[in-house]
């Protein structure tokens, strides 16, 4: 009686590496994009809203960094 | 860090406006120096209203802004707000709430929208008149003054059909009803005067309640921050303080200087001069009270001031000599000067006691047979003499300017050799005995 024998498994190691090396250049894309985003989302935070004026109900001209945060010195 | 363009600045939470830039938006131009003083002085600022109903000068450094109506001889009123004049890469910056007061306006900022909303003393008459008949008047004052209430949040208004004047708030609760002759808003006390119908005078709070008994023939307030009161009865003056309390008895015919006379002294209270001293006269003899109401010197004068009657001189007419705290006073003819704690500082012995402006820099003299003498080195001489120094180091009669004479320099800031200037003095003294 002839007893089957498994076949053992080639594995190609470059085979192996090749998906996971893809997935982590793919979650530190994604990671380096939700930073980026997270950083503009803190700037414009921190910016606020454009500043505008207005005299007597009419908005006025005002030049672009009219107001500035400022500490005590 | 900053640019020229800053308009405005939030600084530990509070707003702050560029006085220069802020000017052409709300209607006032803006000028460095002070008003009326010809002089460039980048530590301070005033602007005019370009309908021309006030000035108003802003210090560095300083809490207290002058408001005046241009051209005019009336008195400065000078308003304190809450947070000092301040300057920021060359550029004076006043807290909103000075804004406010200096430039007629409201303001506010809503931090949510990142808005800043302005609303001008017109726009305000504009439209509260609208708005006055619901609140049962006819007109709104049209007494300037008057109409700077609104900016408080008042309405001084008349009745036509009864001719009196009362006060509303904006929202049209009635502060002062509508029996008064006259009212008359005073922006550095937040106070009303009234007028009743028998012409007497007296002053209420803005919350309707009397302060001052209406009881006088006029009224007028003298200093804020200390309180003081000039008034009238039967044609003479006193002084009273906000209690009521006398502090100069109702029995001078006058009390206070035509200021009018001394242009090149800027005084800004013709009635308190360095803040300590008050004249007052009595039987054409002139008497020099501190604020308390104490005679500073039991000598009567025959003036206050020197007024060279010839108007072909160059010379000014002088009444306060500098930043001295010296008031000039003569007695026959002869002239001398007193400082703010009833010190001879300069003997009524002086032919004249005058100034002479060149450049815009004022420099007074003495003069004695002839020949003049500086004053100012005269009374450091002289407080030297009496042991001023060590005092004076301690307590600045003029905190907000510089004094000279406590850093031992001259009218052109150069150092006092003050055993020389003692040796002058002692034989200025010398030839006048």
């Amino acid at each position: 009686m002839q007893i089957e024998q498994d076949q053992p498994t080639i594995v190609n190691p470059n085979q192996k590496k090749g998906p996971k090396t893809a997935t982590i250049i793919a979650v530190l894309i994604i990671v380096t994009i939700v930073a980026v985003i997270g950083i503009i989302f803190a700037i414009l935070s921190m910016q606020g809203k454009k500043l505008t004026v207005s005299v007597d109900g009419v908005q006025v001209s005002v030049p672009d960094d009219t107001f500035i945060f400022t500490e005590d010195r | 860090m900053f640019q020229m363009t800053h308009l405005f600045l939030q600084k530990t939470g509070k707003i702050y406006v560029s006085i220069r830039d802020i000017a052409q938006y709300v209607g006032y131009e803006a000028h460095n120096g002070e008003y009326k003083i010809d002089v460039e002085d980048t530590n301070k600022m005033y602007v005019e209203a370009k309908d021309g109903t006030e000035t108003t000068s802003f210090f560095l450094n300083s809490t207290t802004i002058s408001k005046v109506a241009p051209d005019t001889t009336d008195d400065y009123e000078n308003v304190i707000i809450p947070e000092p004049v301040t300057s920021i890469n060359g550029k004076m910056y006043i807290v909103g709430e000075g804004f406010i007061v200096g430039f007629n306006s409201l303001l506010s900022y809503n931090s949510e929208e990142n808005q800043i909303t302005i609303q001008t003393l017109p726009n305000l008459l504009e439209q509260y008149t609208a708005r006055i008949a619901d609140y049962g008047y006819t007109q709104i004052s049209e007494d300037f003054n008057n109409q700077k209430a609104l900016i408080y949040g008042m309405i001084v208004a008349s009745k036509e059909s009864t001719e009196k004047f009362g006060v509303v708030s904006i929202d049209g609760t009635e502060i002062l009803s509508p029996r008064y002759n006259n009212i008359e808003f005073v922006e550095s006390t937040g106070e009303f005067i009234i007028t009743n119908s028998s012409s007497k005078v007296g002053i209420a709070y803005t919350d309707g309640k009397t302060k001052i008994t209406v009881a006088y023939d006029e009224i007028k307030v003298m200093d804020s921050e200390l309180g003081l009161y000039l008034v009238k009865s039967n044609n003479k003056y006193g002084v009273i303080d906000s209690s009521e309390t006398t502090i100069i008895y109702i029995e001078y015919d006058q009390i206070g200087i035509d200021t009018t006379l001394f242009p090149a002294d800027n005084i800004k209270n013709q009635y308190i001069l360095y803040d300590k001293i008050i004249p007052a006269k009595i039987n054409e003899k002139w008497r020099l009270f501190d604020t308390s109401g104490n005679r500073i010197t039991e000598v009567e004068y025959d003036t206050v001031g020197f007024v060279n009657e010839d108007d072909d001189v160059v010379e000014n007419n002088a009444l306060t000599i500098g930043e001295t705290g010296t008031v000039v006073v003569g007695v026959a003819e002869k002239y001398g000067g007193i400082d703010v704690k009833g010190n001879e500082l300069i003997q009524i012995r002086f032919d004249q006691i005058f100034s002479e402006t060149n450049a815009g820099q004022t420099k007074y003299y003495i003069l004695y047979n002839g020949t003049e003498y500086d004053a100012i080195e005269y009374i450091n001489a002289m407080k030297k003499s009496l042991g001023y120094e060590e005092e004076e180091n301690e307590t600045n009669i003029t905190p907000d300017e510089g004094n000279d004479e406590a850093q031992g320099t001259d009218q052109d800031g150069n150092e006092l050799d003050t055993n020389a200037i003692a040796n002058q003095v002692a034989n200025v003294v010398e030839i006048t005995d």
